[in-house]
């Protein structure tokens, strides 16, 4: 919320600025690079190894989101000194001159005031709206001409992997300046995690709809499932996060079980072609009754709406909460911590059913990340393109191996990602993880050799091995020892992975794509985050009971008065063009 | 002998000011016990005021993550030459000031100034531009250059200067001194608190300061210490990343968040805790008397 709020302020600064800038449009990239770095490009020799390299040495201006708390380097090595930075230099003869390095708000915020000033570095790795003010100001190179010159096959593949959506979705204007980081399709966080143990314990069975949802939830609640006597488990865990995306507790299972979704970035063409915002459907209204008749009954936590994503997340930890909808990543987090500190613990992954019985639609969206655009006074473009392909060479080639991994990738020993280094790492739009998930699963059913896998998907594929061969695939718990295993197993494994209902549902059809993605609107960025205030707090109150179903009536209305409509109106004018 | 009154004033004095030090006491006591815990415990909420399965791998991780120590040195660098500038800045500014209409007289004028920027600023965007474009950018100057005159203290120093005597001064300069050897001579060692108020000032101000560390670096490797540790505070949360992230960098798929960020808490927090208790004193000394006018 609050970074949200910071964002749209700072988005609004930049519009403004941009309009005062406008008029100078400055060369100072030329000026920007430092003497001592020219130099050290002008001394260092370059080999004619690499394809398409051979032209003058140049230094390039850059900025990059890259998160120094997290990234880590090897001794010695630094941002100006690692794999990717000397072998760009020495193979591309490109030296990268990095102006910003941060992350978070601080990147916004560093971003913003380089543009404002207009103090733009050659190549840029911009959020979706400043990348469509800076497009929409002229300040971009259009970038097609260059992709179709310069990029490898392996490039264009990864960028059309999904059909060429997300590049579709890029455009602004009808012309592509930059290449986006993203997703075309972002896995639903609708999961239903239930503790297969207790389950056991009390005798039930994996849930046909929601009704049997409901079952589960009294049952965890009343019959003490983790047998200490003590009344103090559970039934659904739910959270206080009501229009986002949320790894623990979220209700959008629910919404979905009853025909809706509450994610913020959903909007479906409805019966007469209008787009329709899920959150204020019948489906979404039918799930909120429900939620709140299970409130009333004590089956939903008590404090929900104080508790946040990390207070259900630690109440699963502790075995207290046994039944959640949530997002795929459960193995990575506290679901991890529920075994290490309760062996007995096992969890059963399902999508999330409906209220008729049967899987239910889930909703799902396109995921911008970052835009990577070049600098309109910049005299190279193709660097970009460039960079792009080095790095698909050394990360997502069919051919790379084991120790070309090692080399480039995640180094064995240190367990330090290389790939951090990288500047214009473009993932395929499709998810490749998808793809691990899909050739595992054909290595246990015998369809492929181990070492048919790619390099990566091997490494989740011993892991796994490990976890099944131990028998834990039965339980859903996992060795405390060896956690590791149960992380790739509960994500990738076959049969009961959380990637494996991903599956399920995409080969079923059953994935509703929102209509918008990319840039917000005008309303939006003035109006969204009172929406959606007004939606979180109507939606806890209808939960807890402190108001009454008819609320949500009166929140719909509010809701299309107070911007809602016109952003309908906005996001219709734009898919209609 | 003390009333009966006075004994149950006593008991509830002693009760209630030891709720009020638990109170302060417990958030560090909390602090310091997540990072000795271990992942599984911190996660699950378990912790309170006494580590659970002690660990130190969250300390492990804070000591030889790479940054720690360069932003350390950062830190030190900005407190010697950030103190020495402080300090002679505020003694040359306070001493004219602190002088009367007919010794110094466009005096009003300076104090006007001088207070005017001290309730008005140029705001975030503007003071960026202008330190960018003196290229300070990315420089140890950005960090103590923009508050080399904190007015604040200038009041402490002028206001102590007119605690001295007037007749001190009268006499050193009959006997020949000019105003800069009667300053050095004469003013400075008397106000030994006062220096040592503002010197203790100074050091606690740019330790803790962070914010203007990230907006004038735009690098991580010249950020002081508190940029760092507030860096990872915020940004240290493998929750954020997506398992296919996590997957590909298994470095980081062990940690997670709270008992690392408490780790760095604690190391960046202790020396200021250590030093504190001992300096304290000068603090209330020096500023007492330099609010005392005749």
């Amino acid at each position: 919320m609050k970074k949200k709020a910071l964002s749209l302020l700072l988005a609004t600064a930049m519009c403004l600025s941009l309009a005062a800038c406008g008029t100078k449009s400055a060369g100072v990239s030329g000026e920007q690079e430092s003497p001592a770095s020219t130099t050290e490009a002008e001394e260092s020799k370059v080999p004619e190894s690499e394809a398409g390299s051979g032209d003058e040495p140049i230094t390039v201006s850059v900025i990059k989101n890259q998160n120094p708390a997290t990234v880590t380097y090897a001794d010695g090595e630094s941002e100006t000194n690692n794999v990717y930075y000397n072998a760009y230099r020495d193979e591309l003869g490109i030296t990268l001159n990095y102006q910003i390095c941060a992350t978070g708000d601080e990147y916004t915020q560093k971003l913003t005031m380089a543009i404002a000033s207009d103090d733009l570095p050659d190549l840029m790795y911009l959020p979706i709206d400043q990348y469509t003010q800076l497009a929409k100001a002229g300040k971009l190179w259009a970038l097609e001409d260059i992709i179709d010159q310069y990029a490898s096959e392996l490039t264009l593949k990864n960028i059309q992997s999904d059909g060429g959506t997300m590049l579709d979705a890029a455009k602004v204007d009808g012309v592509l300046y930059g290449i986006p980081v993203g997703n075309a399709q972002r896995i639903p966080s609708q999961f239903l995690w239930i503790r297969k143990d207790w389950m056991d314990k009390l005798g039930l069975s994996a849930p046909e709809n929601f009704d049997d949802v409901v079952e589960i939830a009294r049952a965890f609640k009343n019959d003490d499932p983790d047998g200490n006597g003590a009344d103090d488990t559970w039934g659904l865990g739910l959270s206080n996060v009501m229009s986002d995306v949320c790894g623990y507790g979220t209700i959008e299972g629910v919404a979905n079980a009853f025909g809706g979704s509450v994610l913020n970035q959903n909007w479906v063409k409805g019966e007469n072609g209008d787009l329709v915002y899920m959150a204020t459907s019948q489906g979404t209204r039918d799930a909120l009754e429900k939620l709140a008749e299970m409130y009333a009954e004590g089956l939903i936590n008590s404090e929900f709406g104080v508790t946040d994503e990390t207070g259900v997340g630690e109440a699963v930890a502790a075995g207290r909460c046994g039944l959640f909808y949530g997002g795929d990543g459960i193995s990575w987090s506290y679901g991890r911590d529920s075994i290490a500190n309760n062996p007995e613990c096992g969890w059963l992954c399902v999508n999330a059913p409906s209220a008729q019985g049967g899987v239910a639609d889930a909703y799902s969206f396109m995921e911008f990340q970052y835009i990577y655009a070049v600098n309109k006074n910049f005299e190279h473009p193709e660097a970009l393109i460039k960079l792009v392909n080095f790095n698909n060479d050394r990360i997502n080639s069919p051919d790379a191996t084991l120790d070309s991994l090692a080399q480039w990738g995640v180094n064995p020993t240190t367990g330090i990602n290389q790939a951090d280094y990288t500047y214009g790492l473009i993932d395929p739009y499709l998810n490749k993880a998808i793809g691990y998930n899909t050739t595992i699963g054909q290595v246990f059913a015998g369809e492929l050799t181990p070492e048919e896998l790619m390099p990566e998907a091997y490494r989740y594929y011993e892991g796994i091995k490990r976890y099944v061969d131990e028998g834990w695939d039965k339980t859903g718990g996992a060795n405390p020892d060896d956690l590791t295993a149960f992380q790739y197993a509960m994500c990738w494994g076959p049969q009961f992975g959380s990637w494996t209902r991903y599956s399920e549902l995409r080969d079923a059809d059953k994935i509703v794509m929102s209509e918008y993605y990319g840039a917000p609107t005008q309303t939006m960025i003035r109006s969204w985050s009172t929406l959606e205030a007004l939606q979180d707090e109507t939606f806890v109150k209808i939960i807890s009971g402190s108001q009454p179903i008819e609320a949500f009536d009166e929140f719909v209305e509010q809701w299309k008065s107070q911007g809602g409509d016109t952003i309908a109106q906005e996001l219709a004018e734009r898919t209609a063009e | 002998m003390r009333t009966k009154g006075q004994k149950v004033f006593a008991v509830f004095n002693y009760t209630f000011l030891t709720v009020i030090s638990l109170l302060c006491l417990a958030p560090m006591l909390n602090i310091l016990a997540l990072s000795f815990s271990s992942r599984n415990s911190v996660n699950a909420g378990l912790v309170s005021l006494v580590p659970r399965e002690f660990t130190v791998s969250s300390y492990v991780y804070m000591l030889q993550k790479s940054g720690l120590l360069p932003a350390a040195l950062v830190t030190v660098e900005r407190i010697v030459i950030g103190l020495a500038i402080n300090l002679a800045l505020t003694v040359l500014i306070a001493y004219p000031l602190s002088k009367d209409k007919q010794t110094f007289r466009s005096r009003t004028i300076y104090v006007g100034f001088f207070l005017f920027s001290m309730v008005f600023n140029g705001g975030l965007i503007p003071t960026y531009l202008v330190i960018d474009q003196l290229g300070l950018i990315d420089r140890i100057w950005a960090l103590v250059l923009p508050n080399a005159v904190m007015m604040y203290y200038v009041l402490l120093m002028l206001n102590f200067f007119r605690g001295i005597p007037k007749s001190i001064e009268e006499a050193a300069i009959m006997d020949g001194a000019g105003w800069l050897t009667t300053l050095v001579k004469i003013y400075l060692p008397l106000s030994r608190p006062s220096l040592a108020a503002i010197t203790l000032f100074s050091i606690v101000d740019h330790w803790n300061e962070w914010f203007d560390g990230m907006i004038y670096n735009n690098h991580a490797e010249h950020y002081p210490l508190m940029t760092f540790l507030q860096y990872h505070v915020l940004n240290f949360k493998t929750s954020d990343l997506r398992p296919e992230q996590l997957a590909a960098n298994p470095a980081l798929a062990d940690l997670e968040g709270r008992a690392i960020k408490s780790a760095g808490i604690v190391l960046c927090t202790l020396p200021i805790l250590v030093f504190y208790p001992f300096l304290q004193r000068y603090f209330v000394t020096g500023i007492v008397m330099g609010s005392v006018k005749e």
